[in-house]
């Protein structure tokens, strides 16, 4: 299929216009590409930078709300804690206006000793029976490490009955304290439980807003604090690399989860060691940037459009003239004769000229030979004509002589007169084309010089329909063949076989056929095949000019359809039969006929 | 020349149409969310916020329109039907349904199916065969959990907890509605458990709409376990054995409510079954959402996984995160 392709000729606008359009569309489409890549990485980058902005002003949203926490919890180990003694009711008075204070941040605020037994607590609600402080891990890392405070992971508090039966999920922020209880100090727990759902509530916030990224938060070993997508994390139908990213510095990292690549971007929130986690899929395709895909893509559809447009009109013009040129010289070897187009640019205008003065140079050199090969012939045929007349004239003086001699002055005269019509008709003022009366005119001078000549041997018929003497005719096509019917007819035959030559004439709608019949020895099959064809294997005799001359002479002026056609039978007789075309003997045709170019059958 | 001029005017008419499309798409609003009616019985019951949770989830994840409707109880494929016919007014383009007590439900639903792709979500539909009382398949997609091995694991639980042994034992059993998959399976799985258990039934009782099962129970004698199979009946009989000290009876029961998980953590029920109510709501968002990106998509029915909760369980880590579903 491809190598039809390629070995199929293209015209010059199709190759042309293949070339550029490939080339439009080649450049377009980078072009397109181009751009779209570096919209694509631009508003990504711009999407990261994002990400990172939000990023780091939630990490400040939830830094700023863990210190307020942590100051809340200074404030009642500080100014509650230290300073008044847990059974003095301005304890109490001093922690519930703290926790109401702040409620709306704070779950509960409890304070318990050593052992974890409850001192007090706001709200003040009944603690659960059978739950051990002490056991909760809480209590636990805050007695292990006294000197820090001490955020744990989202959990289910236990610690108290809820009458609406509802769970209420905290983080708890514990740190050791030092109790004043009478005059003997003792250490405690100091637990401040915060809401989950205000660090909840700030992520979700952020996650509904931007849903070509999503942000998680987990702790410094990797544990999920918040996700977006925690109980499909839960559940497997989702992945996340939290552990690998708790290992990670602030920055933007590269990552791959099931295949897909991500930027990754990392904010560690100062004190908890929390990191706060931005993750932008590289795969996904915005709704901006699949707007702009398109907006791309109908562009270069556009320019493709436009550039074809220009193609053509461009191709068009380059092509055009040398398509118009190829037109009319094809049209001229096709055998017309156009003019050769001459247009467009000067190059092609200059090709048109040389290939115009070329033909015309041709066409000129063409007439030259042609002229140069119709005198030839004239000459030739000329020549054959005259081949006719020193045999022929050297036998019929020579029996003028003879009757001079034997005093038949009478036939001498006569004959002489028969003579000088012979001569007179064919000399015709060197016209080639004369009537057919004229041309019988000449036979019977020729044949009653004959007849003298054989002493009366054998007898003429004429049979010519007079309607055909105003008809033309290549003078000396008679004379010939009544010279054969003689020589190998019937010259030789004896007077009582009554040798007999009949010249007929008669018109078949546009043709004439002068026939000459003679009833002599006739001629061999194979010599009425050749006699028209190959005049070396026929004898000569008489004048010399056989009847393949006559049959080119007419052939030559009328064309091939016409001349002579021969029938012979041994014994029988000859009959030779002249084929002309019926053109009426006038004056103009008669110039016609004799410029007529003698090439033209 | 004409084939040039021809083929030159193809070209561009089919790059036109090209740039039309480009057009089109660049000035288009975004598609319509398709939306997903979601009819299940008492809507706004603390047993469906998980479920509801998850469908939510997905529905955020898959960029689909959710329609909870708001429902009190249904009781027969009448009510399902009014109520499926005016989601289809409001625009729906498929349904998580609850099938509704009954056996002409299942007609009902499969006649929805034919033009909007419809999930059953929760229980099956409940129509029996004639021959041997099987259940008829529905035909339909159905995402829920095992009911029967929900039952089933309830009676092991009440084994367990006494020790495998129960015998001579007094069981109550209080089921769902009447006629519904969900309470015939739970039911036979718990009977199929005890069998061989050697204690006695009872009663084995239905709830029925607006009855309060813990008023009900109270016209049978004291039982030495009671079997609830229902969430709102065992938030029910909890209550009741708040308000009664005697605490005779230990209750097990099915529930999907973080009431139900409290009442365990409270001493008033003594175990809990619970099933995965968000995976039921997300799963059957998700597959709609798949069917409506490649509508030869083709929802299988799935079974969600339940979690037996004690007292004992509930603080532990893997309990919390799955309770967070029903906050």
């Amino acid at each position: 299929m491809i190598r039809k392709i390629v070995k199929r000729e293209f015209d010059i606008q199709s190759m042309i216009m293949a070339v550029l359009t490939m080339l439009t569309v080649v450049t377009s489409v980078l072009m397109g590409f181009l751009l779209y890549n570096r919209y694509g990485n631009a508003s990504r980058q711009i999407e990261l930078r994002d990400t990172q902005r939000l990023l780091e002003s939630t990490a400040t949203s939830i830094e700023t709300y863990l210190r307020n926490m942590r100051q809340i919890e200074d404030t009642i180990n500080y100014s509650v804690i230290q300073e008044l003694d847990v059974s003095d009711a301005q304890f109490n008075q001093e922690l519930s206006l703290l926790y109401e204070t702040n409620k709306d941040k704070i779950q509960s605020v409890v304070l318990c000793d050593d052992n974890g037994q409850l001192i007090a607590a706001e709200p003040v609600i009944v603690q659960k029976e059978g739950v051990d402080i002490s056991e909760q891990s809480w209590f636990r890392v805050a007695v292990g490490e006294i000197e820090n405070m001490h955020f744990s992971v989202p959990h289910i508090q236990n610690l108290f009955e809820d009458d609406s039966y509802r769970y209420h999920r905290v983080i708890s922020l514990s740190r050791s304290v030092d109790i004043i209880d009478g005059d003997k100090p003792r250490n405690g727990v100091l637990l401040v439980d915060m809401k989950y759902s205000n660090i909840s509530d700030i992520l979700d916030r952020i996650n509904r807003e931007n849903k070509e990224c999503y942000y998680y938060l987990c702790d410094g070993d990797g544990n999920i604090i918040y996700h977006p997508h925690a109980m499909e994390l839960f559940r497997g139908l989702f992945e996340e690399n939290n552990m690998d990213v708790a290992d990670y510095k602030d920055g933007i990292y590269d990552d791959k989860i099931n295949g897909e690549k991500r930027k990754v971007i990392v904010s560690t929130i100062p004190y908890t060691g929390w990191k706060l986690v931005g993750v932008v899929s590289q795969n996904a395709k915005t709704d901006s940037l699949s707007r702009f895909r398109y907006y791309i893509m109908s562009i270069i559809t556009l320019l493709i459009m436009m550039n074809l447009l220009v193609n053509r009109i461009i191709t068009k013009k380059i092509s055009s003239p040398i398509l118009r040129l190829d037109n009319s010289v094809k049209a001229y070897e096709a055998g017309e004769k156009p003019n050769i187009y001459i247009g467009g640019s000067s190059e092609i205008r200059h090709l048109g000229h040389s290939v115009q003065k070329s033909y015309e140079q041709i066409e000129s050199l063409m007439r030259e030979i042609v002229d140069q090969q119709n005198k030839r012939r004239k000459s030739e045929i000329d020549a054959l004509q005259s081949q006719i007349h020193p045999h022929f004239l050297y036998n019929t003086l020579e029996s003028i002589t003879w009757m001079i001699e034997g005093n038949r002055n009478k036939d001498a005269v006569f004959m002489i007169s028969e003579l000088a019509k012979l001569f007179r008709i064919s000399l015709s003022k060197g016209k080639t084309i004369i009537s057919i009366e004229d041309e019988l005119q000449h036979c019977r001078s020729y044949m009653n010089i004959q007849k003298y000549r054989y002493r009366e041997k054998f007898a003429v018929q004429y049979d010519i329909d007079e309607e055909l003497y105003s008809y033309c005719t290549v003078k000396l096509i008679l004379q010939p063949i009544l010279e054969n019917a003689i020589y190998y007819g019937v010259g030789d035959m004896d007077e009582d076989d009554e040798p007999m030559i009949t010249v007929k004439g008669y018109r078949e709608e546009n043709d004439i056929y002068l026939c000459v019949e003679d009833n002599g020895m006739g001629m061999r099959e194979e010599d009425v095949k050749n006699i028209l064809t190959d005049n070396q294997k026929v004898p000569k005799h008489g004048s010399g000019v056989g009847l393949i001359n006559v049959h080119a002479r007419i052939q030559l002026m009328f064309g091939e359809q016409y001349g002579l056609h021969v029938e012979s039978e041994a014994d029988e007789g000859t009959v030779v039969t002249i084929h002309l075309p019926a053109i009426p003997f006038t004056k103009e045709n008669c110039e016609e006929l004799e410029k007529t170019d003698i090439w033209k059958g | 020349m004409k084939k040039n001029k021809a083929t030159f005017l193809i070209v561009e008419i089919c790059l036109a149409i090209l740039v039309v499309f480009f057009v089109k798409h660049i000035f288009e609003d975004d598609e319509p969310q398709k939306r997903i009616a979601v009819i299940i019985d008492n809507s706004g019951a603390e047993k469906w916020d998980s479920f509801v949770n998850g469908l939510k989830q997905a529905a955020a994840v898959e960029n689909v329109h959710l329609i909870v409707c708001n429902t009190d109880e249904i009781e027969n494929a009448e009510e399902q039907r009014n109520l499926i016919r005016e989601q289809l007014d409001n625009g729906a383009d498929a349904f998580i349904i609850q099938a509704a007590p009954g056996a002409d439900v299942l007609k009902m639903l499969q006649t929805t199916n034919q033009t909007k792709p419809v999930v059953i979500v929760a229980n099956d539909v409940y129509e029996k065969n004639t021959d041997d009382n099987t259940n008829v398949e529905s035909g339909l997609p159905i995402i829920m959990p095992d009911n029967y091995k929900m039952g089933y694991q309830l009676g092991l639980e009440i084994l367990k907890q006494n020790n495998n042994d129960i015998k001579g034992k007094t069981v109550g059993i209080v089921s769902g509605l009447k006629d519904t998959e969900s309470a015939e399976d739970r039911r036979q799985g718990l009977i199929d458990a005890l069998s061989d258990a050697g204690c006695e039934f009872t009663f084995d009782i239905y709830t029925t709409s607006g009855e309060d099962a813990a008023s009900t129970i109270k016209r049978y004698d004291t039982v030495d376990y009671m079997a609830v199979l229902e969430t709102n009946a065992l938030e029910q009989i909890g209550q009741a054995n708040t308000e009664d000290n005697r605490k005779r009876t230990k209750v097990y029961g099915i529930g999907h409510s973080m009431k139900c998980v409290y009442y365990v953590d409270d001493g008033l029920v003594d175990s809990l079954v619970m099933s995965d109510g968000y995976d039921m709501g997300y799963r059957s968002v998700v597959e709609l959402a798949r069917l409506f990106e490649n509508r030869f998509h083709s929802i299988t029915s799935y079974t969600t996984d339940y979690r037996v909760i004690n007292k004992d369980d509930i603080f532990k880590e893997e309990t919390q995160t799955f309770l967070q579903t029903c906050e």
